[in-house]
């Protein structure tokens, strides 16, 4: 039965209805926690109640499966008393009776509203993108079932991987660990090149190449090829056009936020629903977070903001004031044992300086950035080890002109010396 | 049971102690020889080293003529064709020989015969010109003869021990020790110590007088004329046994004045003053023990005889406890005196008096004997520099390094024809000016004797094969002297021979007036002269064991056989110090030996001083604007150093001290002979070294560092650097006033390994802002090499990193914390070594101190430091107060 508590005791608990159930979701109710004032819905267009996102590469390649990965049980959210409704697509919002319609007919009505839509994959305009079988991105249960069965059915089936972002990159290993024959084809030189830059790109490559993986930069995809399945990607490479036969292609070149259904309500839109500091719609009763909303002109992919916006959204909802800001999006990847971590801007900039240390045989490389003795970015690749410990640093702000020495090689040596503890934290 | 292991009974190659040692195996391990009257069983850190020193490493292992590698045939050669040419030419004035108290007696005695005898030139001097001349000057003119009338004992007896410009802590630990010892048994010993600096030997001093520089005379007239006031002479003795005392004693007391002026002249306090005076007057049994302080200075045969006076006044030569003792600073200065090493002696004692020149003429059947003395080492240098000497030889000592004005005496050698270098190392200052180096065998490898400080004379053995084409020094001597047709003068097969030879002569018409008689020794065959053991001289008919004392029975060398006084008027140094210069002493340090060229090579010798450095009080260091650990230049009108500053209250207000050993193979400018002008003795012809007019000025550097490599590929191009070897390669202090990042670029060439294999892999850490690199190289998982700069030199303690170039291969949390310098598990280390022999360092000292450690025993019973050779024990003492 979906529980319509909407009493408890002698005063009526107000709906929260949200619609999406990805990671927003997911950390939102965690910080809700189980003391909120709120009967909460949660309206999920996917077939399961929930998954962990991030691990999305790892079931791809096999390497976990969804049970996993579903770490919530039933009476984690009977204690948060939350309502999950699976494979229920919200089709559109009633503002001025505050109610939303499903798909299946059902309206369900909400004090408060929390859009949490997610985003998918941008698939970009080139001939074939719509039409052919075995073409598609790389962003849910359903993008993995799909790929994996691919795969099986036909090994060593040629797979090329657009855009070597952090999907991108996950995509590839997940699926040359299928046993697939890999391209991953990326229209910059830098791999990455939001997260790295040309030295850590490099390393990443190294690493991608000893995986098995063809990397090709500077690959511009032009048409996809086939009748009905795909069979090829046409691509310019250096001026010169070539086809790299496919099988499958998935496109891992961007997200579009999951807005329509709130443009269609009326909400102010950008590029994603557009939300204030307290993950406020243009509609009071209408909040939105996460990968579909947009913030200052910012939209999201990464987990750290969606994870800040949850615990503002969370405190808001429980009464109390706070302000979400960007902080710095800490990207965390690992390749087949090469661990990757950025933290704030990659490339240094006016009145910025940048730290080097690099053992290209080891396979480390790390860079910071500093800007008044304060820490603005972080790239570590191959050692890890201090991330937490940068990250901290960033995001206090401090000071650290007197650790400049050290800051590349131990900074925590002097932590560790005052408390005798070790501060690190893996 | 373990196999036997022969151990060889020798001698130490350093200080005048003149220590026995035994030596197991082919240096395998060394300890102190129990039997030896010097040292008892003990060693210093430096002789508890030797075994580190015994490697090949920079030696010079073959003959070579302009710079190709040559025989020893075609080499002394050479050498005879060129000495030739210049006698034919220029005539024998114009050979020159140049020696060095590291050589045996008998290398000494060949050179000295080749010279004086056979090419008759007189310009045979050596280095023991810059340490005892003026010391030999004294002892002749008070005692008819170069004779050291005392022994170590003494110093075990005496109530009072003076110690007048000795660091004996430091250049002579085991007989500091000694008296440490003494001081312990006897708690009514007073110790008094003058030096204008507070040195390590202050330790043991109930007294330290901190006099201004260069008035030791003054200090030592005024206590003969306080002595004579107050009633304390020994008029007996005075009216017995010497001559010329009321003269001496009128100079004296017009010299000094009152009390109070002479304290203030010698800027003592006059209570300080007067209680050393009483405990001189009170305590008969006392032992003036006397160095470089005394010697080294435009009048230091007047400093001498103003301390002889004193003793001769007081009836306190050659009785037990109760000397004058001049401490002499190498191995075989005395023995380099017998044989007649100087310009200004013959031989065995002999000068240049008509009869003792034919008296050797006739003994050697010499066909060019000399009859004037020649030119003493400055004078020499400088008839080189001016073209009159134009063949040169020297052999076993750095001239470059260690005579004053250093940078004239380069671009003598570099004008000079022919200049032939023996030596056993193939890279110092002189072998690199040398147009034929000839490789001497070294410690280890030599056969032969020495002389120490109390006339003992001992056997130095070998225990090692001469590697290379290495040959003993006599042997290269000899060969030159056959090549010029004295095939029966110089026609010995052995060592043995030479020295027969040497103690005949010594016993020559002696008839007892010549102090130095080993005639006793003269009839010992190969076999007994191997199996010699340590025997002081004189050892002849009367003396047939030798002999403790000399003068106890209160006869002299003098013609009436009294000892003299001499009146001494006591100048201080005529060259004071200008508006804004400064006072330049040099010295020893504790873990180091002359130029460095044998302890350079021990890593654990350089760990307690790693660098050249120049010591000033705070006041001087505010002034001239200089931090503790910064670079400073020193320089004057002479030359320029760049040394490492250390701010220290031992140092007086104006005064400096800079150590003499750092030379061109270990350190970018820190020759400080460069500095010292070339004042000399009138007398004695030995160098001002401790008053030197010299400005201080902080060195400017952008950037500071230091390189590691496994292979010495060359010496970096930069401001100033400073080497000492690790096991297993090279470490280098660098500082640089270029951008860093070019000097990066440019000093990381020295990295990298010779021959073959794959390139290296490297491991950078830049922060380019800062001007903070640091860069590795690897190859085959090794540490190849390392190049750290930082702009303030703030960079992790160097061992750890060097340590690993033992390793062949690097764990991956090793690999990974290189590039921080620091052990991975974060480990500090133990600091700075302070106790070189158990490799105990400053901070594990403090943390033993922190724990409830309360005395040096306590820190012993915990670390074992200061336990071995004692010489750090004044430094735990400071650890301990601090």
């Amino acid at each position: 039965m979906i529980g319509e508590t909407v009493t408890s005791g002698h005063r009526p608990r107000r709906r929260l209805v949200i619609v999406g159930n990805g990671l927003a979701t997911d950390s939102l109710i965690g910080h809700l926690g189980t003391d909120h004032p709120w009967s909460v819905r949660v309206l999920g267009d996917e077939p399961v109640r929930h998954y962990n996102r991030i691990m999305l590469s790892p079931l791809l390649g096999g390497e976990t499966d969804l049970p996993s990965i579903s770490p919530r049980d039933e009476s984690w959210y009977r204690a948060r008393r939350v309502t999950v409704s699976p494979g229920k697509r919200v089709t559109g919002i009633d503002r001025r009776r505050r109610r939303v319609l499903c798909e299946d007919g059902e309206w369900v009505d909400y004090h408060t509203l929390v859009l949490a839509t997610g985003a998918r994959a941008s698939l970009p305009p080139l001939p074939g993108v719509d039409t052919l079988a075995g073409v598609g991105g790389f962003r849910s249960l359903e993008d993995a079932r799909r790929l994996r069965e691919r795969c099986q059915a036909r090994p060593g089936a040629r797979a090329v991987v657009v855009g070597a972002g952090l999907l991108g990159v996950e995509a590839a290993v997940g699926l040359r660990r299928l046993g697939a024959d890999v391209t991953l084809v990326h229209r910059r030189p830098v791999l990455m090149n939001r997260q790295l830059d040309a030295s850590a790109s490099a390393l990443l490559r190294a690493e991608l190449s000893d995986r098995g993986i063809r990397v090709r930069t500077g690959c511009d995809p032009r048409r996809l090829l086939g009748a009905t399945s795909v069979t090829g990607v046409e691509v310019e490479e250096g001026g010169v056009s070539r086809t790299l036969p496919a099988d499958l292609v998935v496109f891992a070149t961007g997200i579009t936020p999951n807005r329509e259904l709130a443009r269609a309500a009326g909400l102010e839109c950008g590029a994603g629903v557009r939300v204030d500091a307290a993950l406020c719609t243009s509609d009071p009763r209408i909040r939105a977070l996460g990968e579909c909303c947009e913030f200052q002109g910012n939209t999201y992919g990464l987990v750290a903001p969606v994870r800040a916006q949850a615990e503002v959204l969370a405190r808001v909802l429980r009464g109390e004031t706070a302000r979400y800001r960007d902080p710095a999006p800490l990207t965390r990847l690992k390749v087949s044992g090469l661990d990757i971590h950025t933290l704030g801007p990659v490339d240094a900039a006016e009145g910025q300086q940048t730290l080097w240390l690099s053992d290209a045989a080891a396979g480390v490389y790390k860079k910071l950035i500093l800007e008044n003795g304060r820490l603005r970015g972080v790239l570590l690749v191959g050692d890890v080890r201090h991330s937490q410990w940068y990250a901290h640093a960033l995001q206090s702000g401090r000071d650290l002109g007197a650790l400049r020495d050290i800051l590349l090689t131990h900074p925590t040596r002097d932590d560790a010396h005052e408390t005798g503890l070790p501060v690190e934290v893996a | 049971m373990a196999a036997h292991i022969p151990v060889t009974e020798t001698t130490c190659p350093y200080c005048g102690v003149g220590c026995g040692v035994a030596v197991q195996g082919a240096g395998e391990a060394v300890a102190g020889l129990e039997s030896h009257p010097a040292n008892r069983g003990r060693l210093c850190v430096k002789g508890a080293a030797l075994h580190d020193t015994l490697d090949l490493r920079h030696r010079l292992l073959y003959p070579e003529v302009d710079g190709a590698r040559v025989g020893w045939d075609t080499a002394l050669d050479a050498v005879t064709r060129r000495l030739r040419d210049t006698l034919a030419r220029y005539g024998p004035d114009s050979v020159a020989c140049y020696g060095s108290g590291q050589l045996l007696t008998e290398d000494y005695y060949v050179a000295n015969k080749l010279m004086k005898g056979f090419i008759g030139s007189a310009h045979m001097d050596t280095n023991s010109r810059l340490c005892m001349a003026s010391a030999v000057a004294g002892y002749k003119r008070a005692f008819g003869g170069d004779s050291v009338p005392g022994c170590y004992e003494d110093l075990d007896q005496a109530d009072l021990l003076v110690l007048a410009g000795s660091n004996a802590a430091w250049t002579h630990p085991v007989l500091y020790q000694r008296m440490v010892a003494a001081r312990k048994a006897r708690p009514d010993v007073r110790v008094v110590v003058i030096d204008p600096r507070r040195t390590a030997t202050c330790d043991l001093a109930d007294l330290h007088l901190p006099l201004r520089p260069g008035a030791d005379g003054l200090l030592f007239n005024g206590l003969l004329a306080w002595l004579a006031r107050h009633g304390h002479l020994d008029r007996d003795y005075i009216r017995e046994h010497t001559g010329g005392f009321q003269d001496a004693l009128a100079r004296a007391e017009a010299d000094s004045g009152s009390l109070a002026d002479l304290a203030r002249r010698c800027d003592l306090r006059q209570a300080d003053l007067e209680r050393f005076f009483h405990w001189f007057a009170e305590r008969p049994r006392t032992v003036t023990f006397y160095s470089q302080g005394i010697n080294q200075s435009a009048t230091g045969t007047d400093k001498c005889n103003a301390i002889i006076n004193c003793h001769l006044a007081t009836g306190r030569v050659g009785k037990p406890g109760a000397s004058p003792f001049s401490i002499t600073g190498q191995p075989n200065a005395m023995g380099g005196r017998e044989v007649g090493g100087l310009a200004n002696q013959l031989a065995a004692h002999m000068d240049f008096a008509a009869d003792d020149v034919d008296r050797v003429k006739r003994f050697w059947n010499a066909p060019n004997m000399v009859s004037e003395p020649g030119l003493k080492a400055v004078d020499l240098f400088q008839a080189v520099a001016d073209g009159r000497i134009r063949f040169i030889w020297i052999l076993s000592t750095n001239p470059l390094v260690s005579l004053p004005e250093a940078d004239r005496v380069r671009e003598a050698l570099r004008r000079c024809p022919t200049v032939v270098v023996s030596d056993c190392m193939g890279d110092t200052d002189t072998v690199r000016m040398a147009d034929i180096k000839l490789p001497a065998c070294t410690w280890g490898e030599k056969n032969g004797t020495v002389t120490n400080s109390e006339r003992c004379i001992s056997r130095q053995r070998p225990f090692l094969e001469a590697p290379g084409e290495a040959r003993p020094d006599w042997w290269a001597l000899a060969g030159v002297g056959r090549r010029l047709g004295y095939a029966e003068a110089f026609g010995w097969r052995h060592p043995a021979q030479v020295f027969a030879e040497h103690a005949a002569l010594s016993g020559f018409e002696n008839d007892g007036r010549r102090a130095f008689d080993i005639s006793g020794l003269a009839a010992l065959d190969q076999a007994g002269y191997d199996a010699l053991t340590p025997v002081r001289w004189p050892v002849n008919r009367h003396w047939p064991r030798g002999r403790r004392r000399l003068f106890d029975d209160g006869r002299f060398h003098t013609d009436d056989g009294r000892a003299r006084f001499v009146p001494i008027t006591a100048a201080l140094p005529d060259d004071p110090p200008g508006a804004g210069e400064l006072i330049m002493n040099t010295g020893r340090i504790r873990d180091q030996w002359h130029t460095m060229t044998r302890t350079g090579k021990a890593r654990r010798l350089l760990q307690h001083i790693g660098e050249p450095f120049v010591a000033l009080h705070p006041r001087d260091a505010r002034r001239h604007r200089i931090e503790d650990g910064q670079l400073a230049h020193v320089e004057n009108r002479l030359g320029a150093i760049i040394v490492r500053a250390r701010i220290t209250t031992d140092q007086r207000p104006g005064e400096l001290f800079v150590p003499m050993h750092w030379s061109s193979p270990f350190s970018a400018r820190a020759r400080l002979g460069a500095l010292v002008p070339a004042i000399t003795d009138p007398l004695s012809g030995q160098p001002e070294s401790k008053f030197a007019r010299v400005r201080v000025t902080p060195c400017a550097v952008r950037w500071q560092g230091f390189l590691i490599t496994r292979v010495r590929h060359g010496d970096p191009d930069c401001l100033y650097w400073s080497y000492s070897p690790l096991p297993g390669g090279h470490l280098f202090e660098l500082a640089g006033d270029d951008d860093p990042d070019r000097a990066r670029r440019r000093l990381a060439t020295l990295i990298g390994e010779a021959g073959q294999g794959e390139a290296p892999q490297w491991l950078d850490l830049r922060d380019p802002t800062a001007g903070h690199f640091r860069r590795v190289a690897v190859r085959d998982g090794r540490l190849i090499g390392a190049l750290f700069i930082h702009p303030a030199g703030a960079l992790p303690e160097r061992d750890w990193l060097g340590g690993l170039l033992q390793r062949d291969r690097l764990e991956d949390d090793e690999r990974r914390a290189l590039l921080g310098g620091e052990a991975p598990d974060g480990g500090a280390g133990d600091g700075p070594v302070v106790c070189t022999c158990f490799q105990v360092g400053e901070r594990a000292i403090r943390a033993r101190i922190h724990a409830g450690d309360r005395s040096v025993e306590a820190l012993g019973r915990s670390l074992r430091c200061g336990t071995n050779c004692g010489s750090c024990l004044p430094e735990l003492k400071q650890l301990l107060q601090s």
